[in-house]
């Protein structure tokens, strides 16, 4: 195969007028039945891509000469303005420069002369860019073999390539190739390439990739060939890209249920507290939501919020959010993208019901450092990026709040004893090893640090890491191993009262290793297919006395578990109509020992009192082992260019589950292994999509429907407590789920104006009916879960207001969760108790908060070294107290509700940010 | 609780927030006006017990709201009828029907207004006796780090039969204690002089009080039904009950399976009410149906089981490991001189702070030149809720 190598790039527009690059001479092939000059410029202008200057009214007297077409365009003038007294100036870089008369020409050739030097400045620093590989030219029309070489008209010929993103020459996925005209393109491979087979001929081609500048161009395609495109960054123009990476591709992904947001498009929306949060913006995605504000979970499609696997370049990390959710855990500017799986999760992913949420981390730039910051009022951050050697990168980032010392300076003496802090540190290293392998290393830490009224302080940390060697063998095939770490604690340390005082700790560790490799066919067909496996260890609770203290000290048993799994997945495009993605994962989990099991008298609740012995089991034998499919299938059937239909179905099983029996995800929430009596949640989905986009792109219409069956869910016997209980499994019960909605999203990609609607109706059942009064929720009859908002409306807009001036807006509504409250209150028995309403009876009140920012950008173009912004934003502009949770206490015998409404007022914030 | 206070806390602080907490008025139709039934089927006098309330709301004192006029009967699988007779307000009872064992019976209500109660069928258990009520020095942590000192007692039960399985058990503890400067019931004026109590001074009390909490226990994982050193009360030194003399009367229940999972639910729902964090209570269901349908709110329980009891005295001689002493009252006086007598000053400190006439101030010679009054815990036992009527069983 001849391997002609093209260099695609983007041509830098004037600030005022574009550039034209045109060789040939123009021809008139027809006066469009015009008289006058005025109106042949007019009609033939916008028809040959022909600039006219200074066209105005005199024009109209001009009478157009009488020549023979077709003709030279600068012939047709020149007879035409003959005696006139009027003039023109043919350059082909812009068009044609008319001259009304002599005392005009001087100002015409200086305005020519003007654009000349700008063109020749452009293209100076073109030339450097491409000089540096910054930038490559554009090549309007590239030809592989001619015509008359072909043995037959009949042959076809492939056109294969590799997308790549200009600046770092990183591969770009998920790139689509149009040809257009036809209903034929492709999509690049995870390593950027494609590969199209069509019959010979010509044909125009257009790239575009998620927030990249799109390229099209004409390739006379008479053999094989390989091209090479480098898609910049598409300019701060005033069209932007809002949600959703590949809108063509979009259409005809068999994917469904799968929502990618790039950081730059988070950085758009109004902040809290100056702060662009990941999981905050993922709440305004259809399907997605949150039981409250402080929460540091979300529920994807009636999930529970522990069924989400958060994934930091491929490592887990187990509690996402500081300050007790307030914030994500991982700054923005740390991660490039991310992308959230709520229905065709790949086979690759796994151990989570609901959704997969796949951040990948920024790169290091590999050209020159950069610098970035920001300074809200909370916190402040900084990362710095940029090469080490030809090699290697790196990008190191660190963000902390400062509200320590805000806390410090408080006169009052409890709220200066407590604290409120948290810090996180991300590591991003590359290193290319040879063409065709790379290394790369990720590394992240956070820490949370919280104590009021300096008794208690609660701190959590989180840790993760990756790193990871991809292999490129050939263009068909690659491969990729990589490790991750993770690790997540807590400790919550009393320090008074001296005779209590005391420490719990809880801890979780998790190593894992994951091979995998991917073999592309001709025709965007790919197969990909790998195992992992992964260690887990958890030390479940402990408690230590600090010193004086009369605590006994308390060690749960430790906990070890082994989860690993085989998988395969495959897309497959059957025909340009249909394609599929179809994925088979079988996963396999072990509990090891030691530990020691304690077994139930049979036939009643387990309880304290039911317990008749225990089974030690040593270390590395097998306590109990769960294996089962999962499998994952996705169709899309393209109905026109613009409609499709997809349908997905699919299987996971959960074997790792957070204990929680609170609304809110609370600090102290512990995960834990699958055992004999917790065995794995299994979750089915079948969803059905309807996607409509108009031929201009400008709308996107999307429609989907779903239906989840959730079994084995864990749930908790009334008042049962999960903290440090010894014999967690006479606290839990186990019970089924069921969950549906539909979700519509109407989104405008261009404009001065973008964003998009939602609005989203579902609902979410469980049902608990185990055999005993105990082991029951109402009685056995199914119930909404904790995060049942059936009605979900979000308007996301951005408005450009100039180049510099951006205005964002967000209004979200939603149904109040439900909750069960006191009722009443009665003497039974001489007991003073409590009358509850069953679970999930009541409801808070409904949800409705608007946001809005204003971003004011001091630099917009690419070349100035420090570009600035500032970002005021208010949140909760309307001051609504929307009620997170009611909670009651007890006060000499009587009951008084408080509402707490956190966030209940509008709040402003000015944030700085820089990048250098 | 802590943490969302110290989450707002923080916001205010940072960002001049106003306080994110406040009251919560619930929606008017949160307050469920829900019928209380307590009921107990027992072969100890009175057999059959019925107290039927509603629930109050949220706020205001705690008080029963009792349900009268209600038609209340028993019956047994061969429908032999029992009726229950009303004994107070709210209250029926009946002693006509000594339940016997391995018989079922059900409970029924008919409240004015037409609505009905039927309780399931319910099997009559026979509860075993209590073998042993055992005392013994114990310690408690107190808040604020300190100890506090005490008797526990704990209890043996043994069920050779092994039927029983499941235990609910009741106390109630009496004690007498005496109050130091009980002086005479009131002023007779002009003269001024000291009239005595009627009925004897009430310088010595007795003072009665049920188990606050709910007591149970299960030997269903044991091979012999037998209960071993139960422990079903501390007595804390710090209160007046260890002084003088100090009795406990417990009564065990036996019951099914359901009727403990009821009470287990129970309570670990009345240990917290449910803060932020805290886990989410719901509607405890038992054995009793209104209309006929299962998800009418209703709150109690048919109780069926035999009782035994078992009565204990003792008091602080019995232990010398008590080292402290935290019941002390100190008392406070105020003395009222003849000479300058001030009748509308004494009013005030017997009708507004409960003061009692303690003792007559008199010269060297003898003679009365004014009167004391005392706090009325130091001269009137009865002001600290006991009864100068000695119960039978003392």
């Amino acid at each position: 195969m001849r391997q002609v190598y093209l260099l695609i790039g983007i041509c830098i527009s004037f600030s005022y007028q574009s550039i034209r690059a045109q060789t040939e001479p123009a021809t008139v092939d027809s006066l469009f039945g015009t008289q006058n000059l005025y109106d042949f410029a007019e009609a033939y202008g916008p028809a040959n891509d022909m600039r006219f200057y200074q066209l105005d009214l005199w024009a109209k007297d001009i009478t157009l000469a009488k020549v023979e077409l077709p003709a030279r365009l600068s012939t047709l003038l020149r007879k035409s303005l003959r005696n006139t007294g009027s003039d023109f100036v043919y350059d082909p870089r812009f068009g044609v420069f008319l001259i009304k008369n002599e005392s005009q020409r001087a100002a015409i050739e200086n305005l020519r002369l003007l654009m000349v030097r700008q063109y020749d400045q452009q293209q100076r620093q073109l030339n450097r860019a491409i000089a540096r590989g910054e930038v490559v030219p554009l090549i309007a029309e590239i030809q592989f073999g001619t015509p008359e070489a072909l043995q037959s008209p009949d042959s076809v010929a492939t056109l294969s390539g590799e997308v790549r993103e200009a600046k770092l020459l990183s591969p770009l996925s998920k790139a689509t190739i149009l040809i257009q005209g036809t209903s034929q393109g492709a999509y690049t491979d995870s390593m950027g390439r494609f590969s199209v087979t069509l019959p010979v001929g010509e044909y125009e081609l257009k790239i575009s990739a998620f927030d990249r500048e799109e390229i099209r161009y004409k390739v006379k395609l008479f053999a094989d060939g390989a091209i090479q495109v480098n898609l910049l960054e598409s300019l701060r123009t005033l069209d932007e890209v809002v949600i959703q990476a590949d809108r063509e591709g979009a259409m005809k992904d068999p994917q469904m249920g799968v929502s990618s947001l790039q950081v730059k498009t988070l950085k758009r929306l109004p902040p809290l507290l100056g702060e662009p949060d990941i999981f905050r913006s993922l709440q305004l995605l259809p399907g997605v939501s949150t039981t409250g504000e402080a929460t540091n979970g979300f529920n994807v499609r009636g999930g529970s919020s522990d069924q989400n696997l958060i994934l930091f370049d491929d490592a887990p990390v187990y509690n996402p959010s500081h300050l007790f959710g307030f914030f994500s855990a991982i700054q923005a500017d740390a991660s490039k993208s991310f992308t959230l799986y709520k229905s065709s999760i790949p086979a690759r992913y796994g151990g989570r019901l609901s959704s997969v949420l796949a951040i990948s981390p920024a790169k290091g730039h590999n050209k020159s450092w950069q610098i970035k910051g920001g300074i809200s009022p909370v916190t402040g951050r900084l990362l710095a990026s940029g090469p080490l050697s030809k090699r290697a990168t790196l990008l190191v980032g660190a963000r902390t709040t400062y509200s320590d010392w805000l806390l410090n300076r408080i006169e009052n003496p409890t709220l200066r004893n407590s604290r409120a802090a948290f810090q996180d540190g991300n590591l991003h290293l590359t290193y290319q090893l040879s063409e065709k392998d790379r290394l790369s290393l990720t590394g992240y830490l956070s820490q949370d640090v919280f104590r009021f009224q300096g008794d208690t302080t609660f701190s959590y940390q989180n840790a993760t890491s990756t790193l990871r060697w991809r292999h490129v063998q050939n263009d068909q095939f690659f491969w990729q191993v990589f490790g991750t770490y993770s690790r997540y604690a807590y400790q919550i340390v009393t320090e008074s009262p001296l005779l209590t005082a005391q420490e719990i700790a809880y801890d979780l560790q998790q190593a894992s290793i994951q091979a995998e490799g991917t073999y592309s066919f001709e025709e965007g067909r790919q197969v990909r297919a790998g195992f992992s496996t992964q260690g887990l260890r958890l030390s479940p609770g402990s408690r230590t006395p600090l010193e004086n203290s009369i605590v006994l000290p308390l060690e749960i048993e430790r906990e070890q578990g082994i989860h690993a799994a085989l998988f395969a997945e495959a897309d497959w495009r059957f025909s340009n109509k249909l394609s599929a993605k179809a994925g088979l994962r079988y996963s396999f989990f072990g509990l090891l020992g030691p530990g020691t099991i304690y077994n139930y008298a049979s036939g009643v609740p387990r309880s304290g009192g039911s317990q008749t012995d225990s089974t030690v089991f040593t270390p590395g034998e097998f306590i109990q082992t769960y294996h089962g499919p999962e499998w994952r299938l996705s169709l899309a059937y393209t109905l026109t260019e613009n409609q499709s239909f997809k349908l997905a179905l699919n299987r996971t099983r959960q074997y790792l589950h957070r204990m929680t029996n609170t609304a809110a995800v609370s600090p102290t929430d512990a995960w834990t292994l699958s055992d004999p009596y917790l065995p794995p949640q299994i979750g089915d989905q079948l969803s059905l999509g309807y996607f409509f986009s108009p031929t201009s792109r400008e709308w996107e219409f999307s429609l989907e429907g779903y239906y989840r069956w959730l079994q084995q869910l864990p749930a908790y016997k009334n008042g049962a407590e999960l903290l440090l209980n010894p014999s967690l499994e006479t606290a839990l019960i186990s019970g089924d789920g069921w969950a549906y909605g539909l979700e519509t999203l109407i989104q405008k990609n261009q404009g001065r104006l973008t964003g998009w609607l939602s609005y989203t109706y579902s609902r979410t059942f469980l049902q608990v009916n185990g055999p005993a009064i105990v082991e029951q929720i109402n009685g056995g009859a199914p119930f909404p879960a904790d995060y049942d908002q059936p009605h979900d409306l979000t308007l996301v807009t951005n408005y450009n207001w100039t180049r510099h001036v951006r205005v964002s807006s967000t209004l979200t509504y939603r149904t109040g969760r439900p909750l069960t409250l006191p009722v009443g209150r009665y003497i039974y028995s001489g007991n003073p108790l409590v009358s509850y309403s069953d679970r999930n009876a009541l409801r808070l009140p409904d949800y409705f908060r608007w946001d809005i920012s204003v971003t004011l950008e001091t630099a917009p173009k690419r070349k100035r070294s420090l570009e600035s912004s500032w970002v005021f934003a208010v949140y909760n502009l309307t001051g609504r107290a929307n009620p997170f949770s009611v909670y009651f206490v007890q006060n000499n015998g009587e009951i008084q509700g408080y509402q707490l409404a956190i966030l209940g007022r509008a709040i402003f914030s000015a944030t700085y940010q820089f990048e250098f | 609780m802590r943490i969302t206070i110290a989450l707002c806390i923080f916001l205010l602080l940072a960002y001049f927030s106003q306080s994110c907490v406040s009251p919560y008025e619930p929606p008017v139709d949160t307050y469920e006006n829900t019928l209380v039934v307590e009921a107990q089927l027992t072969d100890v006098q009175p057999y059959a017990y019925v107290k039927l309330s509603r629930t109050i709301p949220l706020t205001g004192p705690l008080v029963v709201n009792p349900v009268g006029n209600a038609m209340v009967w028993l019956e047994d699988e061969a429908e032999n009828r029992t009726e229950l007779e009303r004994a107070r307000l709210g209250e029926y009872q009946s002693n006509a029907l000594k339940p016997e064992v391995g018989v079922r019976y059900r409970l029924h209500i008919e409240l004015e207004g037409g609505d009905e109660v039927v309780s399931t069928w319910m099997e009559f258990k026979a509860a075993p006796e209590i073998d042993s009520l055992r005392t013994f020095y114990g310690q408690r942590p107190l808040p604020g780090g300190e100890v506090d000192e005490g008797v526990v007692v704990a209890l043996d039960a043994f069920d050779p039969t092994n039927s029983t399985r499941y235990y609910r058990w009741e106390w109630e503890e009496t004690w007498l204690y005496v109050v130091p400067f009980a002086g005479f019931d009131s002023l007779a004026l002009q003269p001024v002089r000291p009239v005595p109590y009627k009925s004897g001074r009430p310088d010595s009390c007795w003072r009665t009080l049920a188990s606050p909490n709910i007591l149970i226990g299960t030997t269903e994982a044991f091979t012999e039904d037998r209960v071993t050193g139960e422990e079903v009360h501390f007595v804390s030194q710090s209160s007046n009950r260890l002084h003088e003399r100090y009795s406990l009367l417990v009564r065990q229940f036996a019951m099914g399976e359901a009727e403990y999972q009821y009470w287990q639910q129970l309570q670990a729902v009345s240990e917290d009410v449910g803060s932020l964090y805290a886990p989410t209570p719901q509607r405890v269901r038992g054995n009793l149906i209104l209309n006929n349908d299962p998800d009418l709110p209703l709150e109690g329980y048919f109780s069926v089981g035999g009782a035994a009891e078992k009565r204990i005295f003792f008091s602080r001689k019995d232990f010398p490991e008590i080292r402290t002493n935290r019941g002390f009252i100190p008392c406070d006086f105020e003395t009222f001189r003849f000479a300058a007598f001030d009748e509308y000053r004494v009013l005030v400190f017997v009708a507004n702070r409960g003061y009692v006439f303690s003792d007559t101030l008199r010269d060297i010679a003898g003679t009365p030149i004014g009167i004391n009054l005392v706090e009325g815990r130091c001269g009137d036992c009865r002001k600290s809720g006991g009864s100068i009527q000695r119960p039978d069983f003392w």
